[in-house]
């Protein structure tokens, strides 16, 4: 499943912080490795490929990092920022 | 022209972080974190100063205040991106009412003309209405529930000299409206029809935003830095990053301000953002500047601006600008503007 920045949301990033919002919605922030994914959604994306750059950044366990990217693309799915394409 | 100065050194230090400036590392000492925060607070600075420290331009080796600053720094970038939704909203109205308007300052800046608009921080949205449209833009955001927030609605003096409104939203939410780029002196002989007639664009969540030329844009950034009231680092910056990174055609920034009687304005800006800022690096803008005749009726009104922020004697700067002819003109609508404002 490949996943990218929905057309409709405005960002800010700084090093381990991104900031969200649509025109109509409420902001969002998100502290942590969250925000490097965020950069990589800049193209879209397979899941696969972003859990193995965030493992990989921080050699950290793939199998915790895949659940933490899914859930949190879920929820940026949900909140309107990001576009699955299935 | 002298211009004392007694900035914060680190925040100097990260105002010209990025300016290709020679830089040796600034420390941050103890004493001067609240001074600089407070500053950095009020002008909205956390971008600048943040990234000056993760570059290293800036040493900080309280782990905590490094810590504040950048959550700082965070809580600002929440704020551009509330107004930015805000923007995009204002850009639905506007447009539907075939409204021609330009995007200036803050987020047109961050967007255009810095590498990063994390860096360039803002604390309200700022665009430019076309004369002609001035009375339908407030209509139409009156009608969408935004509320004016200072005098003068409808006076003489609002439509013929006024520098603009500030319009606020249901949440809070500051949207500067401007007619001119200042009053006074330095506004009453500006030609505003002239900065619709070239446009740049940005795209903000899919809508394309209509946004100031360079040469308006460091313009704009001239008023403001040289009458904008407060002598603060940011709008500094803005000039010297409009003229060093986005290198717009300052001689034609120079050759509208001349056709506006306002040279004085874009040399003074430019003459304190190097002052200021510690550019001692030669820039033919700079020369320039430092050569560019300045009146002494001029200079008089700059010190107005500089030093006294009544808006009476801010808008009287601007008898002697105006034809002999007008003068009683202005200075009825004018008294009848303050009558008006004190009811």
């Amino acid at each position: 499943m490949k996943w990218s920045r929905a057309k409709s949301v405005l960002w800010r990033t700084a090093p381990g912080y991104l900031a969200l919002m649509t025109p109509d919605g409420a902001p969002s922030e998100i502290h942590g490795p969250g925000a490097e994914v965020w950069s990589l959604l800049e193209q879209s994306v397979e899941t696969e490929t972003l859990v193995d750059a965030i493992a990989s950044r921080y050699s950290a366990d793939r199998d915790v990092v895949a659940g933490d990217v899914r859930r949190l693309l879920e929820q940026l799915h949900t909140d309107g920022y990001v576009d699955r394409i299935e | 022209m002298s211009i004392e100065s007694s900035d914060p050194p680190a925040l100097v230090a990260a105002l010209r972080h990025g300016l290709g400036a020679a830089t040796t590392s600034v420390p941050l000492g103890a004493s001067d974190v609240g001074d600089v925060s407070n500053l950095a607070g009020y002008d909205s600075l956390f971008g600048f100063l943040s990234v000056a420290i993760l570059d290293g331009a800036i040493l900080v080796e309280d782990d905590d205040v490094r810590a504040d600053l950048l959550q700082r720094w965070h809580k600002n970038l929440l704020t551009c991106v509330v107004l930015e939704a805000l923007i995009v909203r204002t850009a639905v109205i506007l447009d539907d009412a075939v409204v021609t308007w330009r995007l200036t300052k803050g987020a047109a800046l961050a967007h255009l003309d810095y590498a990063d608009p994390a860096v360039r921080t803002f604390g309200d949205v700022d665009v430019v209405i076309h004369p002609d449209h001035w009375t339908t833009a407030l209509d139409v955001l009156r009608d969408s529930g935004y509320t004016r927030s200072n005098e003068g609605i409808g006076s003489d003096y609002d439509r013929r000299y006024g520098k603009g409104a500030t319009l606020t939203t249901v949440d809070g939410l500051e949207l500067d409206l401007h007619r001119r780029f200042a009053i006074g002196r330095f506004g009453v002989t500006s030609r505003m029809a002239e900065v619709f007639e070239p446009s740049d664009t940005i795209v903000l969540a899919d809508r394309s935003i209509p946004v100031l030329a360079p040469t308006y844009r460091l313009l704009h950034a001239c008023y403001h830095a040289s009458l904008g009231g407060s002598r603060f680092l940011r709008a500094l910056r803005d000039v010297a990053q409009l003229i060093l990174v986005t290198q717009v055609d300052w001689e034609e920034t120079f050759a509208v301000a001349r056709r506006w009687q306002a040279e004085a304005v874009v040399a003074s800006a430019i003459i304190e953002s190097w002052q200021r800022l510690s550019l001692d690096f030669a820039h033919p803008a700079h020369v320039r500047a430092t050569n560019t005749p300045i009146s002494r009726a001029d200079q008089r009104s700059l010190q107005v601006f500089r030093t006294n922020d009544s808006f009476r004697a801010q808008a009287l700067t601007a008898v002697g600008a105006i034809p002999l002819t007008e003068v009683p003109r202005y200075l009825w609508s004018f008294a009848s503007h303050r009558l008006k404002s004190a009811r």
